[in-house]
């Protein structure tokens, strides 16, 4: 079948698998409200450690608001950006679920797509109340964008936050191809996302010898890199840069992606036959 | 008397149980093993990088801060060490498996927190020691026997709180049925944890000494050991040990009586 024809099917079955998602969540309003509120409170506290290091700090490269608005941003961009695949993948390939999702004319990760923006649906409304309670205790100290332009970009770069994040934990889940138990590399992959994706420590606050690698590797593209324009600690100098970077491995990852699944394919019929 | 050695022969079993998992999957506990000395060089490297600008955090100097992690990784790791069996309580609930742990002739609230032991977690209970001992030296502590009672004692009186709070959570799974594993609210808790209380302004400080109290777990340790720990919190925490302790098992047997039986 043609690319042509695929993608209005695939988009099709997306919205359904969305649709399917957004139903199984809403009977899991209290877990999501649950994850969300630890989520805030995780930001929050590494907020209190920062502004107390910021107390006694000299020449700390971020000021006080805007470590405020960096970290109320944080938990409230994370629920945009969070993939879950991991439940999903390496069961779909180990149980062969993926067998009757390749029989159909739709490419598969539109079915992961779908199941990743369903679940964000009833997240997002309940981002809410806990938007309204940040504002409401934080107010005085943030510092938000004034000009529409940054805003705008503050918005693409959380769409392709979205995406990167997503490609990436499709790349590690993949692995159960060619693993029988992918939980090993999923904890490597966390414990390095916990510690490079800027939500723990601002990236800005790194050593200057790191600074260029920590511009440069993947994890930023999934939080840190949208916070920064929102909190003006990225120089104007540095978006295109910034940009050129985040497209690159949403193009790259699925590159990856495709190489992947065209030889894992066949990995997997052959022992499922 | 006898319910105690009961008891405590009962929790030997479960000791045996994990050794023999431990020794059947090999690869995992190596595996294990990485992950863990992983995570802690990376917390220390990240602690690094809060001293960059300064030498003192609200007192606290980077060797005193590693001391408290140090104490932490105790915690954390005797927590782990002891009280895994908390996680299924929610699944014990949904499947019915609730009715089968009370009708056991053994408390069941000693049963279903402590059967199972992860020993593998004993591994960060000794890498705590040793960031202990390493900042201790790098702090200039002086050890006195006493002040390592004391500073026992006190992580003691924290972890039971902190438990106690823990268990009153996993409790109001009987009410909750949709939410699994509602003690993930308590996750935060052992973010705070790594660091001190002191780093918090205003009413989160006591919010983290008398009501969730992570203070005690941490923060008071590690000031017992560097020697600079306010006596009257042994007593203060004893009892808070105790009543928090008390409220657990009481509000445990509210649950139980309320409680109707898949067969009901």
């Amino acid at each position: 079948m043609s690319v042509s024809r695929l993608a209005p099917l695939s988009l099709k079955m997306a919205l359904y698998e969305a649709k399917l998602a957004l139903l199984a969540s809403l009977s899991h309003r209290a877990k999501f409200f649950l994850l969300m509120f630890t989520d805030l409170t995780l930001a929050l506290v590494s907020l209190g450690v920062w502004l107390a290091v910021s107390e006694s700090a000299q020449g700390l490269p971020m000021d006080r608001s805007q470590l405020v608005t960096y970290f109320v941003a944080r938990a409230l961009v994370s629920t945009f950006t969070i993939s879950w695949l991991v439940y999903l993948v390496p069961d779909n390939i180990r149980e062969g679920h993926l067998s009757g999702r390749l029989l159909r004319p739709v490419t598969p990760l539109a079915y992961f797509i779908g199941n990743n923006l369903g679940g964000k649906v009833v997240r997002l409304f309940l981002l809410v109340p806990i938007a309204l309670a940040a504002v409401l205790v934080f107010g005085a100290e943030l510092r938000l964008p004034s000009d529409g332009l940054t805003w705008a970009l503050f918005g693409l770069s959380v769409v392709l936050a979205a995406a990167v994040a997503f490609l990436l934990d499709m790349v590690i889940t993949s692995l159960s191809f060619w693993l029988t138990d992918v939980w090993g590399v999923e904890s490597a992959y966390r414990l390095a996302e916990r510690f490079l994706n800027g939500g723990l420590i601002p990236l800005a606050l790194f050593p200057p010898w790191l600074l260029g690698v920590a511009w440069a590797q993947p994890f930023r593209y999934t939080l840190s890199f949208p916070l920064e324009i929102l909190t003006g600690s990225l120089p104007p100098s540095g978006l295109l840069p910034g940009f050129a970077w985040q497209v690159g491995y949403v193009v790259g990852l699925y590159v990856v992606y495709r190489v992947q699944w065209r030889y894992g394919l066949r990995a997997y019929s052959s022992a499922g036959a | 008397m006898s319910t105690v050695f009961l008891h405590a022969r009962l929790w030997w079993q479960f000791v045996q149980l994990d050794a023999m998992l431990l020794v059947e999957y090999r690869v995992s506990f190596v595996f294990g093993v990485v992950r863990q000395v992983a995570s802690l060089a990376l917390t220390v490297w990240g602690f690094g990088l809060l001293y960059q600008y300064t030498e003192s955090i609200a007192g606290w100097s980077r060797p005193e801060l590693l001391l408290l992690l140090g104490v932490f990784w105790i915690f954390s790791g005797a927590w782990d060490v002891l009280l895994e069996g908390l996680q299924q309580v929610s699944g014990d609930v949904h499947y019915g498996r609730m009715d089968f742990v009370l009708l056991r002739p053994v408390s069941a609230q000693f049963y279903l927190s402590l059967r199972r032991v992860s020993l593998l977690d004993v591994l960060n209970v000794a890498m705590g020691v040793g960031l202990v001992a390493y900042a201790g030296g790098l702090a200039g502590i002086s050890w006195h026997a006493g002040n390592v009672v004391v500073a026992l004692v006190l992580g003691t009186c924290g972890l039971v709180a902190i438990y106690a709070l823990r268990f009153i959570v996993v409790t109001s799974v009987f009410w909750l049925t949709g939410v699994s594993n509602p003690d993930a609210i308590l996750h935060p808790v052992f973010q705070v944890a790594q660091y001190p209380v002191d780093f918090f302004k205003g009413w989160i400080r006591p919010l983290l000494t008398f009501v969730i109290p992570v203070a005690f777990a941490t923060t008071f340790p590690a000031q017992a050991l560097l020697g600079t720990v306010d006596a009257r919190l042994v007593p203060a925490g004893l009892v808070l040990a105790v009543m928090a302790l008390y409220a657990s098992h009481r509000f445990w047997l509210f649950a139980v009586r309320h409680y109707t039986s898949i067969s009901g």
